[in-house]
């Protein structure tokens, strides 16, 4: 027998939907055929004699073995309208850790079994209650850490995102058919005229749009993961204060003395409702000692990975052309953000600044005193401006899992090479790339799946949902 | 004839399915009966006199590397060769012919007759006998019975067949031939559903009446034809031209006039008609807009004094048709030798077959061409010789031949038709097969000769041919991807230098770039045959398409080999889709892959059911 969350539908699964530990109330889900046998053995209202209306809540006492074992309030959810598409009971019950267990165990004894993380969910799917799209916007829902995401994945719950899949895959079946009729040399003469024009345009468009939904699936990596922000520059230059300062604590030591910071410090930061990831770095100058050289390479793989680099430069000093050329170095291809720190001590040299935001291109420039806290606000601002500019907002992102986001570059690479080939007149490879395209939407919209996949997406919730 | 007289395999019906399910049947060495209506109709081209076309072509390919005759029939019998395509890539080029109409029936009925282990009678059969489920016998008009332990039914248009011309109809399974319809009730009172089609033809003219002045003359490629056959390199009939004309305005206008005289549109044919071969009357009608659609003289054969008008499909009744040519350039005169018409006839939804075509009704009982509801020549045959191949698999307690989807066009085709159970008549296009740079004439050999061997419908010195063949082609790769490219030779193949460095496998990817032209590095080198370099450069060209191709094929495969008990009830899986369960329920799938491509079950049940199945809960044998 398979083992997993499709292992069986016959059966029926319990779990409590709240985290373990004490808590006010915890809620329990049985779901499966059995639900309605239970309800009547071993559930007796207080104020009714059983329970008879689906969807209402009724207080009352769980029996277990001809003495009351539980005081709950239950509901009844007939199928198909209910989360799973199942015969649904939901129980709470008192918070305590022993009334949980008590829950549970009732239910096990009555043939239930202990359902898998993500199963029911599962269930939802494989009875049709949502598409794959809708299920897996469940699962960001659950984790969403940030009123963005959240915002997203209901969003794409409601069932937007499949809309928009489903318009794509009519718009690439419509070019598809034309192609294929022309294959099959299905039209007469003169209703291939103007037909490569037609097909070219339409190509074109739907490579656009591909892209474009690449490029909100990217942003929506930013609102779950946070905006990566490496806060990059000399010995000295102020960074770690710097990092305290955005966190509000004093999370990475700092003194005084150069090379303070040896390795890399990450903390998450909510900001103005965003999602930051924010790097401390080790100081960028030529290493000497092992351990210096160690520090210094793990620095590169931050400003690699970096979506935003925070270049601190310690404005109380004016920068040696050695030091001009490390920074412009990192900064190269990257969103950068020059900070003047230390302006406390002297204002920042005009033309440093200057030459240093013309070499890189860089816009967004600021002046702080970090010690002191003065132009951190102003930094926060700017920081909320750049996320806003690279997540494009709440509305233009695509929240994904990475198997969507990985299903999403293939679309939009296959897009191009489709219009490529029409442009040659490789038609029947056109054609295939086209079906590829329908392959891909299907396998985005969870029409087309293999169970492996069903595992994957499902396994990555936690237990209850 | 004696009572107790028994075959092995028992074909009804002579026609293209017909004779390569009997050929194919007696060439695996079994003792075989073709049966037929009038012995003087075998191989009958009823409609246009032309085989090909884009899948069509592809079709006869895989025919002829599976051992069955039509690729040389129409060889034999071609009057005009057109490859067609080819401003398009090698994988949708397509061979078509036109044929001699009478040539290639006398070529097959003389072909049938000197098969030996075949024996063709005349004779109407208007009973199956079976019993206990299997295939028994079948008893003739005249009452005797003959036996056999399996059968082949290919009825054509003749089950129930009516046919139309205006408001005339009358019994009929081809102009001039009688219908069947004992066989229908037959097959009804064993169980099975029958639906009702229609196909139409064309009127033809007396060839000298036609003003060929008036048309644009169509050239066959003269210079270098393409065959069907592997095995043909040259033919010796005289090429004919074929002729153009248009509908105008005038017909078009005269055609709406008379509809009312038009089975079609006044509701007397319920059949469904062709869709992608319709009607001059529904063409009409249906593209109102288009100020003319094309004809073509098409010429019935060397000696013939007939011409086909292909495009001009009508049921219209002779007094019309005759008007309406008077309206079309150069057949003002024409006169008319047959009249066009349209006949309807009994079909058995495909969904009652395996893919081994056999009837899931009555073991030993298989079904081929227009009975299945296909459309076609070449479709019949096809599937005539998969029956016949099936035949002998099964006397022998073998696994029956089931080709793929990603193996050739008749996989796509029988997968189709049982999966999909069609409604309309079946044709073939390029477009149905999704893995068709995989499917392509040049290697149909490759593909499939190795199932035509095993079948014994292939010598064994042309089984080992193709296995040197095959080890040639791989040797030649290998070589080509080992060697690398100078800067002289680069420019010597019309590349640039800087291509210096690359190897000759990659630069032959190039359009411009050919094993005629790589030839030239190497003078001395014996070179490959034609076909054998055709395969090498397509491969080279298609190589990353074809890869990924390949990957898919073997994913299909999974469930392909995914069994579905035969006795699942589906009715009571209540947590499918009521819709997924009645399709599931009619088809009774053999395999998960041919679940989930019933049109109406929802992919998420195809996933429901493979749980339920492999969680151990289906098929009560299993428990």
């Amino acid at each position: 027998m398979v083992k997993g969350i499709l292992q069986g539908l016959d059966d029926t699964i319990v779990a409590p939907l709240t985290p373990p530990g004490s808590a006010g109330v915890h809620v329990i889900r049985v779901s499966g055929k059995l639900s309605r046998g239970i309800l009547s053995k071993c559930f007796r209202p207080e104020k009714a004699r059983r329970v008879k209306t689906p969807w209402r809540q009724y207080l009352g006492w769980l029996w277990r073995g001809g003495t009351p074992h539980e005081k709950v309030v239950l509901s009844y959810m007939r199928e198909p309208r209910s989360y799973t598409g199942e015969d649904c009971l939901e129980i709470h019950c008192h918070g305590g850790v022993a009334s949980r267990r008590a829950v549970v165990e009732l239910m096990l004894a009555r043939g239930c079994r202990a359902a898998l993380p993500g199963e029911f969910t599962a269930r939802a799917f494989l009875r049709g209650k949502m598409d794959l799209v809708q299920a897996e916007a469940v699962a960001e829902i659950v984790s969403a850490a940030s009123e963005a995401n959240r915002q997203q994945a209901l969003k794409q719950l409601r069932g937007e995102f499949s809309q928009e899949l489903l318009g794509l895959a009519s718009a690439v079946g419509g070019v598809l058919a034309e192609i294929e009729a022309r294959l099959d040399l299905l039209l007469g003469e003169g209703e291939s005229a103007g037909a490569a024009g037609r097909l070219a345009r339409s190509l074109a468009k739907i490579a656009r749009q591909a892209a474009a939904m690449c490029r909100a699936a990217r942003r929506g990596v930013l609102l779950r993961q946070g905006l990566r922000c490496a806060i990059v520059g000399f010995s000295n230059a102020g960074k770690s204060t710097l990092f305290n300062a955005l966190l509000g604590e004093d999370r990475a030591i700092t003194s005084a003395q150069r090379g303070t910071t040896r390795d890399v410090v990450i903390e998450r930061l909510e900001m103005m409702g965003r999602q930051y990831l924010l790097v401390d770095t080790a100081g960028l100058e030529l290493a000497g000692s092992k351990l210096e050289r160690m520090a210094a390479e793990r620095s590169e793989i931050e400003i690699e990975r970096a979506d935003l680099l925070l270049l601190v430069i310690d404005g109380s000093r004016s920068l040696s052309k050695k030091k001009e050329a490390a920074l412009v170095r990192a900064g190269k291809d990257k969103t950068v953000l020059v900070i003047y720190n230390k302006a406390d001590l002297r204002r920042p040299l005009a033309k440093d600044a200057a030459r240093l935001a013309v070499v890189l291109g860089v816009k967004d420039k600021v002046v702080t005193a970090a010690k002191q806290g003065r132009g951190i606000a102003a930094l926060r601002r700017m920081l909320a401006g750049i996320f806003d500019r690279e997540a494009g907002g709440y509305s233009g992102a695509l929240v994904v899992s990475e198997r969507q986001g990985e299903l999403l570059r293939a679309l939009a690479t296959a897009s191009v090479r489709a219009r490529d080939l029409a442009r040659r007149e490789q038609e029947e490879l056109a054609a295939e790339e086209l079906r590829g395209m329908l392959e891909t939407l299907a396998a985005l919209r969870g029409e087309k799946v293999s169970d492996g996949v069903l595992e994957e997406i499902f396994g990555r919730f936690c237990v209850g949902k | 004839m004696r009572k107790n007289e028994s075959y092995e395999v028992i074909v009804i019906g002579a026609g293209h399915a017909g004779c390569e399910a009997a050929l194919a049947g007696a060439r695996a060495g079994l003792s075989t009966l073709l049966l037929t209506v009038n012995l003087d109709a075998v191989a009958r081209v009823s409609c246009n006199p032309a085989i090909g076309g884009t899948g069509k072509g592809q079709l006869v390919c895989e025919i002829d590397a599976l051992g069955g005759e039509m690729a040389r029939a129409a060889d034999a019998c071609g009057i005009q060769f057109r490859l067609l395509n080819t401003s398009k890539g090698a994988a949708v080029q397509a061979p078509r012919a036109q044929i001699d109409r009478r040539g290639y029936a006398a070529y097959m009925r003389q072909v049938v007759e000197k098969q030996s282990g075949l024996v063709a009678q005349q004779g109407e059969v208007t009973e199956i006998i079976t019993g206990a489920g299997r295939f028994r016998g079948v008893r003739l008009r005249a009452g005797e019975v003959v036996r056999g332990k399996r059968c082949v039914l290919t009825s054509g248009t003749f089950l129930g067949g009516m046919i139309h011309l205006g408001l005339t109809s009358y019994p009929g399974g081809r102009d001039g031939e009688t219908a069947c319809s004992e066989l229908s009730t037959c097959l009804r009172h064993l169980g099975f559903e029958l639906g009702r089609l229609k196909t139409g033809t064309s009127p033809r003219l007396q060839g000298d009446s036609v003003d060929y002045r008036k048309m644009k003359e169509q050239l066959g490629d003269l210079a270098a034809p393409r065959f069907f056959s592997r095995d043909t390199e040259s033919i010796s009939r005289e090429q004919i031209s074929c002729h153009i004309t248009y509908t105008g305005q005038a017909t078009h206008r005269l055609i709406k006039r008379h509809l009312d005289k038009s089975p079609l549109f006044t509701g007397r044919i319920s059949g469904i008609g062709p869709r992608y071969c319709p009607s001059i009357e529904t063409k009409v009608t249906r593209f109102s807009d288009k100020p003319r659609h094309q004809l073509f003289i098409e010429p019935e054969g060397n000696t013939a004094a007939e011409v086909y008008v292909n495009g001009l499909a009508t049921s219209l009744p002779q007094d019309v048709q005759r008007k309406m040519l008077k309206t079309i350039p150069g057949l003002q005169d024409a006169i008319i030798t047959r009249p066009g018409y349209a006949v309807e006839y009994d079909y058995c939804p495909p969904y009652q077959l395996r893919a081994s075509l056999e009837s899931k009704q009555v073991a030993g009982l298989y079904f081929a061409g227009q009975i299945n509801g296909t459309s076609g020549y070449e479709e019949a045959a096809a599937q005539g010789i998969i029956a016949g191949i099936n035949c002998a698999h099964s006397l022998r307690g073998e696994k029956p031949l089931v080709l793929g989807r990603g193996e050739a066009y008749i996989g796509v085709m029988i997968d189709d038709l049982i999966t999909k159970s069609t409604e309309e008549p079946y044709r073939v296009f390029s477009a149905r097969a999704e893995y068709r740079l995989s499917l392509r004439c040049d290697n149909a050999a490759r593909r499939l000769l190795k199932h035509g061997a095993a079948a014994g419908l292939i010598a064994p010195a042309a089984a080992r041919r193709q296995t040197r063949e095959e080890k040639r082609l791989a040797e030649e790769r290998r070589r080509l991807s080992g060697t690398h490219i100078g800067a002289k030779q680069a420019v010597k193949l019309g590349c640039v230098k800087s291509d210096a460095g690359k190897t000759a496998w990659e630069l032959l990817k190039r359009p411009e770039v050919s094993c005629a032209v790589l030839a030239r590095l190497w003078p001395k080198r014996e070179r490959l045959s034609g076909r054998e370099a055709e395969q090498l450069e397509v491969e080279a060209k298609y190589e990353g398409y074809l890869k990924r191709q390949r990957q898919e094929i073997e994913r299909l495969r999974e469930g392909e080999n995914f069994r579905l008990p035969r006795d699942i009830d589906y009715q009571s899986l209540t947590f499918l889709r009521l819709e997924s369960r009645e399709k599931l329920a009619r088809v009774k799938p053999e395999t998960i892959g041919q679940a989930s491509r019933i049109s109406g079950v929802n992919p998420v049940d195809t996933v429901r059911l493979m749980v339920h199945v492999r969680s151990g809960l289906a098929g009560g044998k299993k428990r």
